[in-house]
C-alpha cells in the first residue's frame, strides 16, 4: 500500500496535532510583521475566532520552537523576546470556586496555579537552552544556575534547575490534592506571582549575561474560558506588564468579558494594551497565504517535484524577514497561485454548463425544469430547442426564466441573439446569466446524490474557507483523500473529486458547531434550520431570488435571541455584513451571512446572492425557538415556496 | 413526497453507514457491498426505503454480541440468590472444578453443522474463557454426572419454533425425563417476544434469558419504527417501495417478503441474519446484492 | 470489589425484600423519581436528602446544609447498610457518597437505579440532518470538587482516554472544544450496548460516530446500558491494558449505570495520577413524563486490603 503523503500533509491542521516545536512547519503568516514584537513591549490581545491560527501562532513564538534543537542558537542569534505559552486548563481552573475557600484564597491559589504554570514553562526555556553538547559550550553557566533564591518564598525549594523543575511539579500535585480536601489536608504555600516571577528572572539575568536584554513574554490562551475574578488577576497583569516579563492574551472575538482589574482602574486600549485581531489581517492577503501553504505542505511532503513545481522556498515561507518578498511581488503571487489552480483546478461556469448538457442525468433534470416551465404558460414549444451547445450558459437559465413567467419565443429569440454574439438579455453585467446561472446550476444538482461541481476549484475553496485557515486546510486534506493517492508532478485532483470532499468537510463543520460555547446546542440548530430554509429557497425552479445565503431583520430583537445572534457571530456561524438597501428611516439593521462553509452540506450558494427578510417573529423562532417553533418555520417556508411561486419578473 | 428533502436524508444516512463501517461499528458490513446494495433502490427510484432500512438498522457486529453474551452471562436470574458477584456463573464455568452447569448449543445432530450456537460457544470460550469440558453436545448430556443448570446457547430466537423443535428431539425428551431436578435455560444472545411466548406456552419448564428482546414494534412496516419520522403516508410510500423492489428482484420466495412468521425485521448479526429479518436485507439469489449475510 | 445485581423484568418492583439503615437520595423529578423515593420510605430507617450545587457553593449538601469530607464520613459506620438512590441522585453526588463509604471502610453499598421507558425519539424528514434536538445549553466540562486533577501534569504522559457516550452528540463536541491537548491520547468509546431497549442505541451511535471518526478514536467498546459490573470490568480491562502505568481520563457522558461504575472505579484508582475525571455536569433532564420501565439494585462489596 502506497503511503499516501499527500494526504498526510494536510492532514494536521489544528495546533494541538502539531505540537509544540513548530521548526520547518510554520509558514510565517504575511502580517507577521505587524505584530510588531520586537518593537512595541505593550501587552498584546490577540483575538480570532476557531481556525484563524492564533494558536499556532502563538506555539510559534513559545520557547519550544524558538530554541528548538533543530536549530543552532548562540548568544548572537538568542532571540530577544522569549516566548511562554500557557493554556489554560479549564476544566481544572473553573473549579477554583465554591464555598470550600473564601474569594482571596481562590484568588491566592489561582495566582499561585498561573505562578507555577509560568515558572515551569521558564524553567524549560533555560533547560531546553542549555540543551545538548554545543549549547552546554555556548551557555555554559546554564550548568551551574542557582536559583536559591526560590527559598525567599519556600525554604523547601531546591536550587538547581532540574530539581526546581521536578519541584513545581510536585507544587502543581500538592495544590490540587489541597483543593480536593482543604479541610484535611496542609495548606500549601501560595507562591505570589510577580515577585516570584521577577525574583527568578532577576537571578537568571545576574548569573547569565546572555540573557540581561531579554524580556519574557507569557502567552495566556483561551482566557476567555476563565472565570471572572480570574481574568481580573490576569488583567492586572496586564496593566502592570513591563520588561522584563510581558503579559499576552489571546482569546475569541469578544472574549475579554471584563475590563476590570484588582484595583479600581479597568484595562484601556489603548493605553493598556493593544488588540490586534488576526482575521482581519489574514483577509487581507488570504489567496496568497493559503496558496503558499498549499505549496509548502505539498512539498514538505515530498509529493512536489521541488523548486520547479512549487516556486516557493520552504526557507522563504518561514523567515519572518521575507514577508516583503512575499507580498510585494505580483508576478510570485501569479505563480504562486497558479500552480494551486493546477493542482486545484475548478470548472468555469462556460465548462460546466456544458458539462451539464452532455451529462445524461443533469440535461434530464433541466429538460424536465423547461418543460414544467413551458406547460406552465400551455406553450408547445419543445424543451430541446432551448438546449444549445454554444451557448450552454443561457440555455441552464432558461428552465428559470421560463418559471419566472417569461414567455418562450422570447426565450428563444434571446438565444438565437446570443448565440450570434449579439447584445441579448443574457450577456452582461446584469444579464440573465449573471442573476441566474449559478442559482440554476445549484438546482439542477440539489437531487442528485453527486455534489455540485461549483464547490470544487481552488477559488471555490477560498470563498468556502472565507479566511478560515483550519477550514482551506481540511477542504485541501479532503481532496487528497478523495484522491487516494499522491498526486504526480502534473497532476490534478478531479472537480468531483473536490465537490465530494468540499461536502464531506462542510458535513464535518456543521456537527463541529455542537461545540460552539454554551450555546452549542442551539447554534446547531440555527445553522441547520437557516441551511435548510436557503435550500428551500434554492430549490425553487424560478429561481427568482437567487443564491440566497444571507438575511436581515425587519426590527430590534428581545435580549435573548439579540444574545443568540452574537454567539452566533462570535463562533463564525454567521458573519455581519453592513445592510446594502436602507428602507426608508425604519430601523437600520444588519445583515447576517450564513458561513459558506456550511454551503456544500445545504447544497447552497456560497457567494452573497440576495437576502433573506425574516420578520422579527421568524428570527426569535430561528434563534429561541422550541423544537415545534423550528419545524413549524420550516413548513412554512417549504410551503410558501413550492406553492405560489414566484411569478414576477425580474427588476 | 418531495424529493429535495428525501435527498438530504439519503446523504445523511449514507454517509453515517460510511462512519458507522470504517469505525468498526457495522464491523463486517463491506463499504463496497453496502453502497451497491443501496444502489438497488436508488436505481429503481426506492431510495427512501433503502435509507429506512439502514437508518433502523439494528446490526450486531461480533464485539457487539460479545457484549449481548456478556449481559446474558451476567443475568441476575442466573445467580443463585447468596451469589455476591455477577461474574459467579462465569467465573465458575472457567474453573477446573466442575460448577455443575453444563452448556450445550441448540442444534441437531440431522442438521448442518454451521448452526450459529456453535458460534456463541466458541465465543464463550474465547472471549470469557468457558472452559470447552463444560460444553457438551446435546447427545452427549446423558453421559454427564449430575450437574444443576443446563445452559442451552444461540444467537437469535424468532418465532422459538426452532428451539421447541429442538426440545421435542428424542435426545432432549430423555433429558427432561431423566433430569427431573436440572434447571434448563435457554439463552439466546437476543429474542422476539413471539418466541418468548411460544415457549412459555409450550415448554413453561424452560426458563429465557436474552439480552435484548425485540417485539412487534419492531416490525419494520407494521410496528412503531416509522413513527419516528412523523410523516402521514411514509408507511405506506415505503410498502410501495417494498413491493417493487420485491416484485422486481424475486425478493421474498417461500418465506415471504416479510421474512419468517412475517416478523418483519431489520435485525442482524456480523455471522449471520435470523431469516424474521426482512430478505431484502439478507437474500443472495436471482441476482440480488444483499446488504448481510445470511 | 464485587458487584451483584438485582433486575426485575418490567416496572413491577420486584427486588429482595431488603432494609436499609440509611439512604441518600435526590429530588424525585418524574414518575421514576417518585416511585423509588417511595420505595425508599418504606424501606429505609433513615432518609436524607442529598445534593451537589455546581453552580454557586459547589459542594455536597445533606438535608440542605453544606458538608464537609470528613462530615460526609462521620455519617457512614461500617456496620450500617447503606442505600444510595441513583435515579434522583446525580454522578457528583454518587461519587462523593460512594467515596465517603469507601473511605469509612465500609462493608458495602448498595444502589437503587430506575430505567426509564423512554420511546424512540422523533426525527422529522423535514430537517433531515440532526437527530439531536437538544435545546438545553451546553454545559462546561469543570473539574468536580474532590477529584479535580490539573491535566497540565499529563502533559508528557499521553494517557488514555476513555468516554462513555450517550444519545447527546454534542457533549463529545463540546469535550474536544474544552478540553485541549486530547489529541495525543488513545482514545476509546464505549456505547451501551444492548441498549435500554432493542435500537435505543441506534441515535447514540448516529449522534457521535462522526465525532469518533474526526477525532480518531482507537477502540469502540461495548456494554449493556444498564450494567455496572460490565462497565466497570471494562473500565479495568482498559486500564490493566496499560499495565497500570499510563493515566486514564474517564468521562462519564453515558447512561447512570455506567456513571456509577465510573465512579466505582475511580475510587479504586485513586492513588497519584492514575485516573482522573472529566465532567459536564449536564442539567437534570426535566422529562416528567418518563415512566418506570425496570428497577435494578446494585450490590457494591468493598475489597479492603
Amino acid at each position: 500500500m502506497m503511503a499516501q503523503f499527500a494526504v498526510h500533509a494536510f492532514a494536521k491542521n489544528r495546533a494541538e496535532e502539531l505540537g509544540f516545536d513548530l521548526t520547518d512547519l510554520f509558514v510565517v503568516p504575511l502580517f507577521f510583521d505587524k505584530l510588531a514584537l520586537h518593537e512595541v513591549r505593550k501587552p498584546l490581545l490577540i483575538e480570532g475566532g476557531r481556525g484563524c491560527g492564533k494558536t499556532t501562532l502563538l506555539r510559534y513564538l513559545s520557547h519550544q520552537t524558538q530554541l528548538s534543537p533543530k536549530r543552532t542558537i548562540t548568544r548572537d542569534n538568542l532571540p530577544k523576546e522569549i516566548g511562554l505559552y500557557l493554556r489554560a486548563d479549564t476544566q481544572y481552573l473553573r473549579a477554583f470556586a465554591g464555598d470550600a475557600l473564601n474569594d482571596k484564597d481562590w484568588q491566592r491559589a489561582f495566582e499561585h496555579s498561573l505562578c507555577l504554570s509560568i515558572l515551569g514553562e521558564l524553567l524549560s526555556s533555560l533547560a531546553l537552552l542549555g540543551e545538548g553538547s554545543e549549547r552546554k559550550v555556548a551557555f555554559a553557566e546554564i550548568e551551574a544556575l542557582d536559583l536559591g533564591i526560590m527559598r525567599d518564598f519556600d525554604e523547601a525549594a531546591p536550587a538547581t534547575l532540574s530539581a526546581l523543575q521536578a519541584y513545581v511539579n510536585r507544587q502543581k500535585n500538592r495544590l490540587a490534592t489541597w483543593l480536593n480536601n482543604p479541610d484535611d489536608e496542609v495548606r500549601p504555600r501560595l507562591l505570589p506571582l510577580k515577585q516570584v516571577l521577577l525574583a527568578t528572572i532577576g537571578a537568571m539575568r545576574q548569573q547569565l549575561p546572555f540573557l540581561t536584554e531579554h524580556v519574557f513574554f507569557v502567552f495566556i490562551d483561551e482566557y476567555e474560558n476563565l472565570l471572572q475574578y480570574q481574568m481580573q488577576v490576569i488583567n492586572t497583569l496586564l496593566k502592570h506588564s513591563e520588561p522584563p516579563l510581558i503579559f499576552h492574551v489571546a482569546t475569541k472575538r469578544n472574549g475579554m468579558a471584563t475590563r476590570a482589574t484588582l484595583g479600581t482602574e479597568q484595562l484601556q486600549e489603548p493605553a493598556d494594551y493593544r488588540k490586534f485581531d488576526v482575521e482581519e489581517h489574514l483577509a487581507k492577503d488570504f489567496e496568497l497565504f493559503a496558496a503558499e501553504l498549499f505549496c509548502f505542505r505539498m512539498d514538505q511532503r515530498g509529493t512536489g517535484g521541488g523548486g520547479e513545481q512549487f516556486p516557493v522556498s520552504a526557507k522563504v515561507l518561514m523567515d519572518p524577514k521575507k514577508i516583503g518578498l512575499r507580498r510585494d511581488d505580483a508576478d510570485y503571487r501569479r505563480r504562486v497561485r497558479a500552480v494551486v489552480d493546477r493542482v486545484l483546478p475548478g470548472m468555469t461556469t462556460d465548462e460546466l454548463a456544458r458539462f451539464i448538457l452532455k451529462d445524461a442525468p443533469l440535461r434530464g433534470r433541466l429538460v424536465k425544469i423547461i418543460a414544467e416551465g413551458l406547460a406552465i404558460q400551455r406553450s408547445t414549444l419543445a424543451p430541446e430547442a432551448f438546449l444549445r451547445e454554444r451557448v450552454a450558459t443561457a440555455s441552464i437559465c432558461c428552465g428559470a426564466l421560463l418559471h419566472q413567467g417569461k414567455k418562450g419565443n422570447v426565450l428563444l429569440e434571446e438565444l438565437d441573439k446570443q448565440e450570434r454574439g449579439e447584445k441579448s438579455s443574457f450577456a452582461g453585467d446584469g444579464g440573465w446569466i449573471h442573476h441566474y446561472l449559478a442559482g440554476c446550476i445549484l438546482h439542477l444538482y440539489l437531487p442528485l446524490q453527486r455534489p455540485c461541481l461549483l464547490y470544487a476549484g481552488f477559488d471555490a475553496f477560498l470563498k468556502l474557507s472565507r479566511g478560515n485557515v483550519r477550514h482551506f486546510l481540511e477542504l485541501c486534506h479532503l481532496s487528497m483523500v478523495e484522491l487516494d493517492h499522491d498526486p504526480k508532478p502534473d497532476e490534478s485532483v478531479p472537480p468531483e473529486k473536490q465537490a465530494s470532499a468540499a461536502r464531506t468537510a462542510s458535513a464535518l463543520f456543521v456537527k463541529e458547531s455542537q461545540g460552539s460555547g454554551d450555546e452549542g446546542n442551539r447554534l446547531f440548530l440555527v445553522v441547520n434550520t437557516l441551511g435548510q430554509i436557503f435550500r428551500f429557497s434554492q430549490n425553487r425552479p424560478s429561481q427568482s431570488e437567487a443564491e440566497r445565503t444571507h438575511f436581515s431583520i425587519d426590527s430590534a430583537l428581545p435580549r435573548d435571541a439579540e444574545a443568540i445572534l452574537q454567539e452566533c457571530v462570535k463562533w463564525s456561524i454567521l458573519f455581519v455584513a453592513p445592510e446594502t438597501k436602507v428602507k426608508d428611516e425604519r430601523f437600520e439593521g444588519e445583515e447576517y451571512i450564513l458561513n459558506p462553509i456550511y454551503a456544500p452540506y445545504f447544497g447552497i450558494s456560497y457567494n452573497k446572492g440576495r437576502k433573506l427578510e425574516l420578520t422579527t417573529q421568524a428570527a426569535i423562532e430561528l434563534l429561541t425557538g422550541t423544537r415545534d417553533n423550528l419545524d413549524k418555520l420550516l413548513r412554512n417556508y417549504k410551503n410558501r415556496w413550492s406553492v405560489t411561486d414566484d411569478q414576477l419578473p425580474l427588476i | 413526497m418531495e424529493t429535495r428533502d428525501e435527498r438530504f436524508f439519503l446523504e445523511t444516512t449514507l454517509r453515517r453507514v460510511e462512519h458507522l463501517i470504517r469505525q468498526g461499528i457495522w464491523e463486517g458490513i463491506d463499504l463496497a457491498r453496502s453502497r451497491n446494495w443501496y444502489s438497488q433502490f436508488e436505481q429503481r427510484a426506492c431510495g427512501l426505503l433503502g435509507a429506512c432500512l439502514l437508518d433502523n438498522l439494528v446490526y450486531r457486529s461480533r464485539a457487539q454480541l460479545i457484549a449481548l453474551l456478556g449481559a446474558v452471562m451476567t443475568s441476575p436470574e442466573l445467580l443463585g440468590q447468596n451469589d455476591d458477584d455477577d461474574r459467579q456463573v462465569v467465573s465458575s464455568l472457567r474453573s477446573q472444578r466442575d460448577p455443575g452447569i453444563r452448556l450445550a448449543p441448540v442444534i441437531r445432530l440431522d442438521q448442518p453443522p454451521i448452526k450459529s450456537g456453535m458460534y456463541v460457544l466458541r465465543l464463550l470460550a474465547r472471549e470469557f474463557g468457558v472452559r470447552d469440558r463444560w460444553m457438551v453436545w446435546p447427545e452427549a448430556l446423558d453421559k454427564q454426572p449430575e450437574f444443576h443448570t443446563l445452559l442451552l446457547v444461540d444467537d437469535f430466537c424468532g418465532s422459538g419454533m426452532q428451539f421447541v423443535e429442538f426440545l421435542g428431539t428424542h435426545t432432549m425428551q430423555q433429558f427432561f425425563a431423566s433430569r427431573a431436578d436440572c434447571r434448563v435455560i435457554y439463552l439466546p444472545a437476543a429474542a422476539h417476544e413471539q418466541g418468548l411466548a411460544k415457549i412459555r406456552e409450550v415448554v413453561p419448564r424452560v426458563q429465557v434469558l436474552a439480552a435484548e428482546v425485540l417485539n412487534d414494534g419492531h416490525h419494520f412496516f407494521n410496528g412503531t419504527v416509522l413513527d419516528q419520522y412523523g410523516i402521514k403516508d411514509l408507511k405506506a410510500e415505503l410498502l410501495n417501495q417494498h413491493e417493487t423492489m420485491c416484485t422486481a428482484h424475486g425478493i421474498g420466495g417461500r418465506l415471504g417478503a416479510f421474512g419468517f412468521q412475517e416478523l418483519g425485521l431489520t435485525y442482524g448479526f456480523a455471522h449471520g441474519t435470523p431469516n424474521n429479518t426482512l430478505p431484502i436485507l439478507w437474500q443472495d439469489a436471482n441476482g440480488w446484492t444483499p446488504l448481510l449475510n445470511r | 470489589m464485587r458487584i451483584r445485581t438485582f433486575s426485575t423484568i418490567d416496572a413491577q418492583q420486584t427486588l429482595p425484600a431488603l432494609q436499609w439503615d440509611l439512604a441518600f437520595h435526590g429530588d424525585a423529578v418524574d414518575v421514576r423519581g417518585e416511585a423509588a423515593l417511595a420505595m425508599l420510605k418504606a424501606t429505609a430507617k433513615e432518609q436524607v436528602p442529598c445534593g451537589y450545587d455546581i453552580r454557586g457553593s459547589r459542594t455536597l449538601r445533606l438535608n440542605g446544609a453544606k458538608t464537609t469530607r470528613k462530615e460526609l464520613a462521620a455519617q457512614l459506620k461500617p456496620a450500617q447498610q447503606v442505600l444510595l438512590e441513583a435515579t434522583t441522585l446525580g454522578f457528583v453526588e454518587l461519587l462523593h457518597l460512594l467515596r465517603a463509604a469507601h473511605d469509612q471502610r465500609v462493608e458495602g453499598v448498595d444502589l437503587l437505579y430506575v430505567e426509564p421507558q423512554e420511546y424512540r425519539r422523533v426525527v422529522t424528514l423535514d430537517t433531515p440532518g440532526i437527530r439531536e434536538f437538544s435545546l438545553s445549553a451546553s454545559r462546561r466540562f469543570e473539574g468536580v470538587q474532590g477529584f479535580v486533577t490539573d491535566l497540565s501534569l499529563f502533559e508528557n504522559r499521553p494517557g488514555r482516554f476513555v468516554t462513555f457516550l450517550g444519545y447527546e452528540g454534542a457533549r463529545l463536541v463540546q469535550a474536544y472544544e474544552q478540553l485541549g491537548g486530547l489529541t495525543q491520547w488513545s482514545k476509546y468509546a464505549i456505547f451501551g450496548i444492548p441498549g435500554y431497549a432493542p435500537g435505543w442505541e441506534i441515535n447514540a451511535l448516529a449522534n457521535n460516530v462522526a465525532s469518533l471518526e474526526k477525532h480518531k478514536f482507537d477502540s469502540v467498546q461495548y456494554c449493556p446500558a444498564s450494567a455496572v459490573s460490565g462497565a466497570y470490568q471494562l473500565l479495568e480491562s482498559i486500564f490493566s491494558e496499560g499495565g497500570g502505568e499510563v493515566p486514564m481520563i474517564v468521562a462519564p457522558l453515558g447512561t447512570k449505570p455506567h456513571g456509577i461504575a465510573t465512579a466505582l472505579f475511580l475510587i479504586e484508582h485513586a492513588s497519584y495520577q492514575e485516573t482522573s475525571l472529566v465532567y459536564d455536569h449536564p442539567e437534570r433532564s426535566l422529562n416528567r413524563s418518563q415512566q418506570v420501565r425496570r428497577w435494578h439494585l446494585y450490590r457494591v462489596k468493598f475489597d479492603y486490603r
